[in-house]
């Protein structure tokens, strides 16, 4: 262990401390403290504290957090890293052409993010058929990636990287699998929002909630695809 | 819609009450029954694992006398026995069971915030046990990999269930961890957000605080599980060689290539050991609420408790290699593993200390949960202090896969969570059913299981010191060195285990007839000074609180304070109610 590794577990460590000093004293039944009442002022929207279902989202995405992020270090375990394969040991990793659609389908998934952030923006002006434009757009571009994606798939398969053709071309395949499985899940909430949005009696300030926590869950999972990707790209 | 913090929501606002009988007792979102649900089917299927080690122990005893236990059921019954325990049982029932019941009761909550999810939730792990009880019956059976499911061997042809059966457990894992991640959002949710008008963090009772910890710790923890899960299963049905290494069988190569079984381990245990604190942080917390209420004395070191809960929790993240000493790992790596190791045993020594000074001039009433809760402490100073031993490169190097790590696993994280158990369902099954559980039959049952379970454990150490290895189907003519009067020992072990097994009839036989016929309890038994004590009906009704939500105005464990007209002041009690001279804690 390097004294690096000391300090970073030290510097985590007093983060942490510090943000659960934070919480311990933290008092949800009263409405002061946190972003809200600068919200509240600037107002509008009528809510004056942190809803349950946002403080579930950002749990949620740890634990997505936690799940990539062993997925990855399993990625660089496999690839021989930490057996031994960086002091001379052989290796059977072969990495993989990568699908020139890639670059598409991440110019996808930012259109996508970029249209969810424009339909939160669109919330504040209060303006319901620019809302609805973008946050369709949004989950329009999301379906073209993974589309995309399946594509990549394929063109990966016919080129000779089957599942079963060595690690990086299984990887490649259970890594974009479980993102766009993630993917989907926030499309169908995404459909819910939608469907909910289309119907006339709902008040926009209804759906507003849905469409910030998508908007988060969205830039995300375009986060984890840019790790990824750069991850794929540079093995 | 203006938006109301939910401490201040009334009844109609946050529920809808259910209408019939299916959406009261079955597709529930009540908290109270999604957790007495939890509690049922994490019961049935340990009486099934109980079962499982009862047969190891006639084998292991009375080895060749029973025809029907063949060596590949052997297997089965190990790996079954020891996930079932660990996950099905002890997780599903301290987190789903005790963490649904307890957290929005205690919380001074109506319920879950995502209650519909609470839901799923159960009928997800509902499936999960399914899953996996449908392993015993597909071709070749359930796996006999070991709980540990260590790749290759686990689905290679030699293993019992490795086509079927090991699909079956891996399937059913993934679909336990879902289950789980939707209670879990649930309950740290609920924890941080919809706790009463005073009740901050540094009031919550110390269940509350282990139950909320051990949820993070899982959270964060299972997709190690689910990543190994996912990527064994794409192993053993598609081909793939993340695993599995090159391996011939029966001369035939089999078509895997550079896999590595090492990267399991290391997953593996990085769920694993964190599971270890899952289990024991939910009992750490009872046990202290257990204490207190029955010795009618304040926690001691309130603050130090909620500290170390969070030191452990953050610590059991960085010990896991502590369980593959034998693995063939770096040196250095094993000694920054022994560290990390030792060094939990400090704020868990805090936490020992801490419950013997509660009790310490206490005003201790020897109910049965209060039997429970210090045959824990007991316990778990027997398991945790061979903990030391095996924490420790060189002496672990010999004893492991020893019996002297079946006694250790054994007492620190099954009989000492399983007394926990039994300690926190006797205390609150009044509440859950408005009836006292037996005495007589409780004092019987803990008795039998305290001494019983010392008979069968202790001796393990012995066994294990004398080299005794463990997870074999027989040794009588296979080891040369180990000496007959083992198998002395094993026999006086399993007649110890049928008696311990027997008695968890008793405890059943008890919670049956008591919900019938048992004692009216009355609303607050125990005298206890938590939420859930004072509810305006026994058992709650749908919501918890009536109309108004209770306002908390001190801590949990103002019992016997020096001038008060009672041992125990609620933690709903204001200071304007009080005795003059009484003053409430700060």
């Amino acid at each position: 262990m390097n004294i690096w590794v000391a300090f970073g577990v030290l510097s985590v460590g007093v983060i942490i401390w510090f943000l659960l000093v934070r919480k311990l004293n933290t008092r949800t039944w009263e409405r002061h403290g946190s972003s809200v009442h600068v919200r509240h002022t600037r107002g509008d929207l009528g809510e004056v504290d942190v809803p349950p279902a946002r403080i579930a989202l950002w749990v949620f995405l740890a634990v997505i957090t936690s799940l990539f992020g062993l997925f990855i270090s399993a990625y660089f375990i496999r690839m021989g890293h930490g057996h031994g394969a960086d002091h001379g040991m052989i290796s059977d990793w072969h990495s993989v052409s990568k699908p020139t659609i890639l670059w598409f389908n991440t110019a996808m998934l930012i259109s996508s993010s970029v249209a969810m952030q424009l339909a939160r923006g669109a919330l504040k002006s209060n303006k319901r058929a620019r809302v609805s434009g973008y946050l369709f757009a949004g989950g329009a571009f999301a379906v073209l990636f993974i589309a995309g994606q399946l594509v990549a798939w394929r063109q990966l398969y016919n080129s000779g990287y089957g599942l079963t053709s060595g690690p990086a071309g299984a990887f490649f395949y259970v890594l974009t699998g479980v993102h766009g499985l993630h993917l989907l899940g926030g499309l169908i909430v995404w459909l819910k929002t939608v469907a909910r949005m289309r119907a006339r009696a709902v008040e926009l300030i209804n759906v507003r909630l849905s469409i910030e926590l998508c908007t988060v869950y969205w830039h995300y999972l375009l986060l984890v695809w840019l790790v990824m990707f750069a991850l794929l790209l540079s093995t | 819609m203006a938006y109301a913090a939910i401490a201040d929501r009334d009844h109609a606002h946050a529920l809808h009450d259910p209408k019939s009988f299916i959406t009261k007792y079955i597709w529930s979102q009540d908290h109270k029954v999604i957790a007495i649900q939890y509690t049922i089917t994490a019961i049935a299927i340990g009486l099934v694992a109980l079962t499982l080690s009862v047969l190891m122990r006639l084998q292991l005893g009375f080895p060749d006398s029973f025809r029907l236990i063949a060596p590949q059921n052997y297997y089965q019954y190990i790996t079954l026995h020891g996930m079932i325990m660990v996950i099905y049982l002890l997780t599903a029932l301290f987190l789903g069971g005790f963490g649904n019941y307890l957290i929005p009761l205690m919380c001074g909550a109506r319920d879950m915030v995502f209650p519909y999810l609470n839901m799923i939730s159960y009928w997800v792990y509902l499936l999960a046990v399914l899953v996996l009880v449908a392993g015993f019956f597909v071709p070749g059976g359930a796996t006999g990999a070991g709980w540990t499911l260590y790749p290759p061997q686990a689905i290679l042809s030699g293993s019992p269930g490795a086509k079927w059966g090991i699909v079956c457990m891996l399937a059913s894992l993934a679909i336990f961890i879902v289950a789980f991640t939707m209670g879990g959002l649930n309950y740290v949710t609920t924890v941080l957000q919809a706790r009463c008008r005073g009740m901050t963090m540094m009031r919550m009772p110390l269940s509350v605080w282990g139950i909320f910890m051990a949820t993070v710790l899982g959270l964060l923890a299972f997709p190690a599980l689910f990543v190994s899960a996912i990527m064994m299963t794409l192993d053993c049905l598609l081909g793939t060689s993340f695993f599995m290494p090159a391996v011939s069988s029966m001369g035939q190569p089999l078509g895997y290539n550079g896999g590595s079984p090492l990267l399991f381990q290391h997953l593996f245990w990085f769920f694993g050991h964190p599971e270890v604190y899952i289990v024991a942080l939910p009992a750490f917390g009872i046990v202290s609420d257990l204490l207190s209420t029955h010795a009618r004395r304040h926690i001691f070191g309130y603050r130090m408790m909620v500290w170390a809960i969070l030191a452990i929790g953050c610590l059991s993240f960085v010990v896991w290699a502590h369980h593959m000493y034998v693995s063939g790992m770096n040196p250095y790596f094993g000694f920054f593993f022994a560290t990390t190791t030792l060094i939990i045993a400090v704020p868990t020594a805090i936490k020992v200390y801490n419950w013997v000074l509660t009790l310490w001039r206490g005003d201790i009433h020897l109910t049965v949960p209060m039997l429970f809760a210090i045959a824990f402490i007991f316990t778990f100073i027997n398991g945790g202090l061979t903990g030391l031993f095996l924490g420790n490169v060189p002496v672990d190097v010999p004893l492991s896969a020893t019996y002297f790590v079946v006694a250790h696993f054994h007492l620190v994280m099954g009989v000492s969570p399983i007394l926990v158990v039994f300690g926190a369902l006797y205390h609150w099954y009044p509440k859950m059913t408005g009836r006292m559980l037996n005495d007589t039959l409780g004092r019987i049952h803990f008795w039998i299981t305290f001494f019983g379970t010392y008979m069968i454990y202790l001796p393990m150490y012995y066994l294990g010191i004398l080299g005794l290895p463990r997870r074999y189907y027989a040794w009588d003519k296979a080891i040369q060195f180990i000496p007959p009067s083992v198998h002395t020992m094993n026999k006086w072990i399993t007649v110890s285990a049928l008696f311990v097994a027997a008695v968890q009839l008793v405890f059943l036989f008890n919670l049956i007839w008591s919900f019938f016929k048992g004692k009216p309890a009355g609303g607050n038994p125990w005298r206890g000074t938590t939420l859930e004590w004072q509810t305006p009906d026994t058992p709650p009704r749908h919501g918890n609180w009536g109309e108004k939500l209770p306002v908390v105005y001190r801590w949990a464990y103002d019992y016997s304070v020096p001038g008060a007209k009672e041992d125990f002041i609620p933690q709903n009690v204001p200071p304007d109610k009080l005795a003059p001279i009484g003053h409430g804690h700060h």
